[in-house]
């Protein structure tokens, strides 16, 4: 019987077996990731020694020796026909659009600093003639990638140099945008300085008389805050944790929502200080995510981080000084004790509880 | 001092609980918790296969080929398919059967000519092999040459199945629709048959009795992916009951083409972002064989006629099926530029296919 169907064989079902590259220099050292279709692995790999189908984290991460030195020989880097030391870092896991993918982390160094670089990638050809390894060179998700086939194994890359001052300058401009536009930590901000020009005299406001107590006032709550805010920020940036991005947006909206009431009713009646640090250390998790578009990783990622932060506390320190003094010129009158101060505090309440139901 | 004590302790606390709440997938990498966490499902006993002889390559070949087909035509398997015949790739003394799967394989690469040239190569070695013939009228009728096709279809005996399926395309693009299904009333009513049927009553511009002749064949055949995605386009095009389509495809894991129907009928956003996330990793990796869905993609969800327009002409040059001309006539009415459909006005002309909801496209271009 023929088998006539094999006539009308249809090739666009589902996609075609791809590796992900990804490669970021400074100086003659290297960092990336490979990350291989554990579907294209297990022609590779012993990856199921028990034959029941079912590839476990157990079962891949036995292979890391081997994975090694598979990728050891089949992908490397050359300046001049030199070649680069090539390291395995870390085995994880990640998911591309067609199933779970090894996630090998490497690192090395080549004779001189990389501009321009022969790269070699051979995985899988043999076994799969249709297999693409997508190089690319900028962050993870960038939209380019160079292609390396069946037919096409060597290609010569050339990584984009970033000065390090370059770096610095982006990732300050984006600290300045970032809170420039974080509404959020603003606010929270707000409901920290609305009562600076203050002081609490048995359970009512009164007038500060002298400029020096509010001025320290406000010192020690934006310091506070800046420690707070930096500290995490780090913690996350360099991944000692690893804050839950959809929790972290919550919890912000809800310390904006406590700085408020305490305004309203305080608990915290003398150090505001205090909840500016306690409540401000939330604010640093939610930086994380604009210090990773910056796509800074390796020995460069605490320049990133510190510029960063330099413009996070710039931004800040604009706003102080262009909010600190209207206060000052409005605490004496009466409306501010008994409405700009409350009300604000109430709107920014509103607002910070509607954030909270929002991001839950 | 106590109270502020109490409040940084208190907040540091809290921070440091909040660390313990884990982090969602986003696409990071992580670190599965568990050993036994199961993180792909393959085929048990998956391992590379090294084929010692050419004949052995021409055995795993076909294997390969018929598993790909059964999943709804995974490349992967054909890049391994691809990849066991490697040695023998450019050698013209190769067995015949060898020749075959070869020239199979870069049917479903979309590489016409090379595919061809195997064919006749085994069709010298082998002259009446019923499979080489129909491969061949396949490819033939792909790149818009019926006349030849049928010519290959004349190597096959008259009586029977495959003649009629191998004959009715090429006639009714000959502009012979009728003999096409007289021949086809000729032969054992298999789902095949009635599913070629449904096809050229579609064209005829019969769509509820081919509605029923592409059921029908589904009725008998359930796991023919070809027929059901033939089925879901006449309803999304001429029956204009799109609410049907899902029901076509149901459960989750769908093969891109199956998704592309499914939402281009109406789906949920998820849905919607699993089909946009295939169609930027086929760009990713330079896929050129999915220009006529790409095009539909591209007019359809991303409202981008021009880019529809380059993708069909560049289709137009590699296939000419019925399909391949309605999808560059619909981009060339997005995108105003009639001459671009010209050579598809010309095509229609010579094949006579009344095809009505093309035959519609044509008028709206010339307003």
């Amino acid at each position: 019987m023929v088998s006539v169907l094999l006539g009308a064989l249809p090739a666009r079902a589902h996609k075609g077996s791809d590796a992900y590259w990804t490669l970021k220099a400074t100086g003659s050292h290297f960092t990336g990731r490979l990350d291989v279709a554990l579907k294209d692995l297990a022609l590779l790999l012993p990856l199921d020694p028990n034959g029941d189908g079912a590839l476990t984290w157990g079962e891949l991460s036995a292979q890391r020796p081997a994975l090694c030195t598979l990728v050891q020989q089949k992908v490397s880097l050359a300046q001049v026909g030199a070649r680069c030391v090539l390291d395995c870092g870390a085995l994880q896991v990640v998911t591309h659009s067609d199933g779970t993918y090894a996630a090998l982390e490497l690192s090395g160094s080549c004779p001189a600093d990389l501009v321009t670089v022969q790269a070699t990638y051979e995985l899988l050809f043999d076994v799969d003639a249709q297999h693409r390894g997508l190089l690319s060179l900028g962050a993870a998700d960038s939209a380019h990638w160079d292609a390396f086939t069946s037919n096409q194994r060597t290609r010569d890359v050339t990584f984009a140099a970033v000065s390090a001052g370059e770096q610095a300058g982006l990732a300050v401009i984006q600290g300045l945008h970032h809170i420039g536009v974080g509404w959020d930590h603003l606010c929270f901000l707000f409901a920290l300085l609305l009562p600076s020009v203050l002081r609490r005299d048995a359970r009512t406001w009164v007038t500060r008389e002298a400029f020096k107590p509010a001025f320290l006032d406000v010192a020690k709550v934006v310091t506070a805050f800046t420690v707070a805010h930096s500290v995490t920020l780090a913690l996350a940036a360099f991944e000692v944790v690893h804050p839950n991005a959809k929790w972290v947006e919550v919890a912000i909206a809800a310390s904006v929502a406590l700085a408020a009431l305490n305004n309203l009713w305080p608990f915290v009646p003398e150090t505001r200080w205090s909840l500016a640090f306690s409540l401000g250390l939330m604010h640093g998790f939610g930086f994380v995510s604009a210090i990773q578009d910056l796509g800074a990783s390796g020995p460069r990622l605490w320049l990133s981080v510190f510029s960063f932060n330099v413009g996070v506390e710039l931004g800040q320190l604009l706003i102080v000084t262009a909010l600190v003094p209207l206060l000052w010129l409005l605490r004496g009158r009466a409306l501010y004790a008994r409405v700009i101060l409350p009300l604000g505090s109430a709107v920014i309440l509103g607002v910070a509880l509607f954030w909270v139901s929002q991001r839950v | 001092m106590k109270a502020t004590l109490a409040v940084l302790a208190g907040g540091v606390a809290l921070t440091v609980l909040f660390t313990l709440i884990p982090a969602e997938r986003t696409g990071a990498p992580w670190v599965p918790a568990r050993a036994d966490e199961v993180l792909e499902r393959v085929a048990p006993g998956s391992k590379p296969v090294v084929a010692a002889s050419a004949d052995d390559a021409a055995v795993l070949a076909r294997q390969l080929i018929e598993d790909s087909r059964a999943r709804g035509g995974d490349p992967r398997l054909l890049g391994r398919a691809q990849a066991v015949l490697a040695p023998w790739w450019t050698a013209a003394d190769a067995p015949a059967e060898l020749v075959l799967m070869r020239a199979t394989v870069k049917q479903a690469l979309h590489d016409f000519p090379g595919a061809l040239g195997d064919l006749d190569l085994v069709l010298r070695t082998r002259p009446g092999d019923a499979q080489a013939a129909l491969t061949r009228a396949t490819v033939l009728t792909v790149l818009g040459r019926p006349a030849e096709a049928l010519a290959s279809c004349e190597l096959l005996p008259r009586e029977g199945e495959p003649y009629a399926g191998c004959a009715a395309g090429p006639l009714a693009l000959s502009g012979r629709l009728e003999d096409g299904l007289a021949v086809l009333a000729l032969a054992p009513q298999s789902a095949w048959v009635r599913s070629l049927r449904g096809e050229l009553l579609w064209w005829k511009g019969d769509v509820a009795a081919a509605e029923g002749e592409l059921r029908a064949a589904l009725q008998l055949d359930a796991g023919d992916a070809y027929t059901r995605l033939l089925l879901a386009d006449l309803l999304l095009l001429d029956a204009r009951r799109p609410g049907e389509v899902a029901a076509l495809f149901p459960g989750e894991v769908r093969n891109d083409g199956e998704l592309l129907r499914v939402v281009l009928a109406g789906a949920a956003p998820e849905v919607r972002a699993d089909l946009e996330a295939r169609v930027t990793a086929n760009r990713q990796r330079g896929e050129v064989l999915h220009r006529r869905e790409e095009s539909r993609y591209a007019l359809a969800i991303e409202h981008d006629a021009a880019r529809a327009l380059q993708l069909a002409v560049e289709n137009w040059g590699v296939q000419r099926e019925v399909a391949d001309a309605r999808v560059l006539l619909e981009a060339a009415v997005a995108a105003k530029q009639p001459a671009a459909a010209q050579p598809v006005v010309e095509w229609l002309e010579a094949t006579k296919l009344p095809v009505p909801g093309l035959r519609a496209l044509v008028k709206e271009l010339r307003p």
